[in-house]
């Protein structure tokens, strides 16, 4: 029985060290290295790769930042003082209140499905599996300070560059330590669902609305308050000594955090936890696939929040190849994060537009062969991800063509529920022919779809082919734009026609793609 | 629950609480319309060929039991015949339309249900029977999805989503699925492994109701069938990907001289020592 401290240390950090032999594998696959490849040849070509590159590339690096520290000095340092003050304090503030609420919707305590079995019988303390994880994320945050505080630290007053690592130091150490209680503010907060005797749903909302509420009344209200924890972070990262008495502050609210975790760490519900944990464990369990497979990933962490939530509506009544849509509906009604995504692809789309300058070809390329990677695979989420049901898919007798025409309209009206606000209130700044590219949104929307359909009905990988063709569609767009005149509405009129006629080009050759060359030649299937 | 008035209900499944004794096994029988015709389907995974050139031939209102050892090529067959894997070679009919010229129509006569059934995401099973119905423009889906998941137990969770439900829920979701659209044919990969007793009376009365009232075909494979399992006509051995018979209980009985109530294994062994004796070379 591990029933002292030392014994519930020693079997914390037992877990801890699976985990980050887990991690550290991870991340050497990522680059490459395969670590149960069992060649050692390999693996150290692969290390002496990144060893020249790293070589390579440090020269560059410390060239850059010395330039970057060079212009600093350069700045007056009544100006650099200003630019501090009102930037580094506003943003510490902002990343307070981001850590109060954030673990709201993590998954704090990271447990492995052989954690949750070697954990859940196991007698020893939860507080320090809580503590534990909570100093590992304060470091983390201390980790992550050290890249603003190594590139601003001449701002802070240091003219020679070896006086810098005291400034970088002395920034991180005071950024972990003032984060550190705000953090806990988070952790006691979500710790209430880990509880034996957990609160209500009810209550626990309540305690997120009245947290949300103060921190919006604390920013309309512009305090002071809110920007002194950063103003005193900063006159420590300088070496100000009238704030003596800052790191007392500082080390006594963190210990005062550590303890408040320590403390909700008691009741906490190890059966509980591990329920929370569960998505963490089937992402670890999936270990290479997840860079194979991004699809699974996303497709594990949506069922767990739809699992979580209650099922709001019902399907739209629909009948025929409208049912397609009407699933898309609910799907988006449901999982209203991946409409609100599609919508703030529109505002960037709109964004873009404004900026479009059809003389850049490489920039217009470019434009064009992201949001074929990037934009056509999101709009076609739903569609891919039902294909790749066959259970239900066999059910749909629709031709593949009605399919994609159909399926493509929400997520095209979506991403333009984006695109038209900014270009209505941005009108005047439209460029030439800029309505013409509007179209676009559906071309994308029925290309990712199309890209999405594979021989037989299966989801189909995609390749450098489909995305060359969906980049050409685009460009066949632009094409269009520079060759109309200023009128808005002919640019729009022949925009939509091109797309209509790229649209019936998608159409028939995914039509080749689902069945061969001779069906598509064929009248279609359910008309015969 | 209340019950809510059901149409298209097969009233007789209502008040039959037991599986009804079937009638003797009846194979071949010429007044029975083909629905499913199969031949020669070869199927390969790279360089392995795991079904070679395999014959089947299914009739309405008939049950037949798809047998034979794991890896036997059970799965694959079924897959084949319903269009979720293509053929290598071969060709598959369902009620005169062939799979592969005339796919939707023959796969608008049949569905396959797997052994883990996948659901679309953020759909309750309400959801998914609505939208099937839909698919298919049936009228009046409500009620008859309603008979269906009520007989099955799935009432009280329809509002659920499928992926928080058990395995044998997933079946059961899967069958009412299938028995909605009203099919030719239903082929079924492993139904009973997942259920409870008492779900696997009721989906064995589903099935005598589909039979018998709708005059469907029931393919179904299955580890946990006997040659006394009630209703089912014939027994289709599969061994290594290749065909071994297609008989009635008594015709297996006699072809390998085993006695009155022998198990399946026992046709098992004696089939395997004759696949042996006959194909020394790729018995193994």
């Amino acid at each position: 029985m591990q029933t002292t401290f030392r014994g519930m240390l020693g079997s914390v950090r037992f877990v801890r060290a699976r985990q980050i032999r887990w991690t550290m594998a991870y991340w050497a696959r990522a680059f490459g290295l395969l670590p149960n490849s069992g060649k050692w040849m390999e693996r150290i070509t692969f290390v002496y790769i990144y060893v020249i590159s790293i070589a390579l590339l440090t020269p560059t690096l410390l060239s850059l930042l010395n330039g970057l520290y060079v212009t600093e000095t350069k700045v007056a340092p009544a100006a650099r003082f200003q630019a501090l003050n009102t930037t580094l304090p506003t943003i510490i503030a902002v990343a307070s209140v981001l850590l109060i609420g954030l673990p709201w919707r993590a998954w704090m305590l990271r447990l492995t499905f052989g954690d949750m079995v070697y954990l859940a019988p196991s007698p020893f303390d939860r507080r320090v599996l809580v503590l534990w994880r909570f100093i590992e994320v304060c470091i983390f945050i201390g980790v992550i300070g050290f890249i603003p505080f190594t590139l601003l630290a001449p701002a802070f007053g240091s003219i020679e560059a070896a006086h810098v690592l005291p400034v970088i130091f002395r920034g991180i150490t005071a950024l972990a330590l003032w984060f550190a209680p705000m953090l806990a503010v988070g952790w006691v907060i979500s710790l209430q669902e880990y509880q034996h005797d957990g609160q209500s749903g009810v209550i626990r909302w309540l305690t997120r609305v009245a947290f949300a509420g103060a921190a919006v009344a604390l920013f309309a209200l512009g305090s002071e308050l809110l920007l002194w924890p950063g103003r005193m972070v900063m006159a420590i990262a300088s070496g100000d000594s009238t704030v003596w008495y800052g790191w007392f502050l500082l080390i006594g609210w963190a210990a005062l955090g550590g303890f408040a975790v320590w403390r909700v760490g008691r009741g906490l519900s190890l059966t509980r936890a591990a329920e929370r944990a569960e998505t963490f464990a089937r992402i670890q369990q999936l270990g290479f696939m997840i860079f194979v497979d991004r699809q699974l990933l996303g497709s594990i962490i949506a069922e767990t929040r739809a699992n979580q939530s209650r099922a709001v509506g019902t399907l739209p009544r629909a009948t025929g190849i409208w049912t397609i849509a009407a699933r898309a509906f609910i799907f988006y009604r449901r999982q209203y994060g991946q409409a609100v995504q599609l919508v703030a692809v529109g505002l960037a789309f709109g964004a873009g537009l404004l900026l479009f300058n059809p003389a850049d070809p490489i920039l217009t390329i470019f434009y064009a062969v992201i949001l074929v990677v990037v934009v056509a695979p999101m709009m076609a989420r739903v569609f891919r991800h039902d294909l790749d049901v066959p259970f239900i898919t066999q059910f749909n007798l629709h031709p593949v063509t009605s399919q994609i025409v159909v399926a493509a309209i929400l997520p095209a009206l979506l991403v333009l529920i984006g695109v038209l606000p900014v270009l209505i209130a941005f009108w005047p700044l439209v460029p030439r022919g800029g309505l013409g590219l509007v179209p676009a949104v559906w071309v994308l929307s029925v290309f990712g779809h199309f890209e999405a359909i594979g021989k037989g009905g299966r989801p189909a990988a995609r390749s450098i082919f489909t995305v060359i063709m969906g980049a050409a569609a685009l460009l066949v767009l632009v094409w269009n734009v520079s060759q109309v005149g200023r009128d808005p509405l002919l640019a729009a009129l022949s925009g939509a026609a091109i797309a209509g006629l790229l649209t019936f080009v998608l159409l028939f050759v995914a039509e080749i793609r689902r069945n061969g060359l001779n069906a598509a030649q064929m009248a279609t299937p359910a008309t015969k | 629950m209340s019950k809510k008035p059901r149409q298209n209900a097969p009233t007789a499944l209502i008040n039959s609480t037991e599986p009804t004794v079937s009638n003797p096994p009846q194979f071949p029988d010429s007044n029975r319309d083909t629905v499913l015709y199969a031949r020669g389907v070869r199927k390969s995974y790279g360089a392995v060929e795991v079904l070679h050139g395999v014959d089947f031939r299914l009739q309405a209102g008939e049950r037949v039991a798809l047998i034979g050892p794991n890896g036997a090529g059970k799965s694959t067959l079924l897959q084949c015949l319903s269009g979720w894997q293509t053929m290598d070679e071969g060709e598959v009919q369902v009620c005169g339309s062939d799979l592969t010229r005339e796919e939707q129509k023959a796969r608008a006569a049949m569905v396959l249900i797997p052994d883990t059934p996948n659901f679309y995401q953020s759909m309750t099973a309400w959801d998914h029977m609505l939208l099937v119905g839909r698919f298919h423009d049936l009228v009046d889906v409500e009620p008859a999805a309603e008979y269906l998941l009520d007989a099955l137990g799935l009432w009280s969770v329809r509002k659920s989503y499928p992926s928080t439900y058990s395995r044998g829920m997933k079946y059961k979701l899967g069958l009412a699925l299938g028995l909605l659209i009203n099919p030719k044919v239903i082929l079924l990969d492993e139904p009973t492994a997942a259920l409870d007793p008492l779900s696997a009376q009721v989906l064995w009365r589903l099935l005598q109701e589909f039979q018998e009232e709708d005059n469907g075909a029931v393919l179904l494979s299955s580890h946990q069938v006997e040659l006394d399992t009630e209703g089912i006509d014939r027994f289709f051995l599969l061994l290594n990907g290749n065909k071994i018979g297609d008989d009635t209980p008594a015709a297996w009985i006699a072809r390998y001289g085993l006695s009155t109530g022998a198990s399946v294994a026992g046709v098992f062994r004696a089939a395997i020592a004759e696949f042996t004796r006959l194909n020394p070379d790729i018995a193994h």
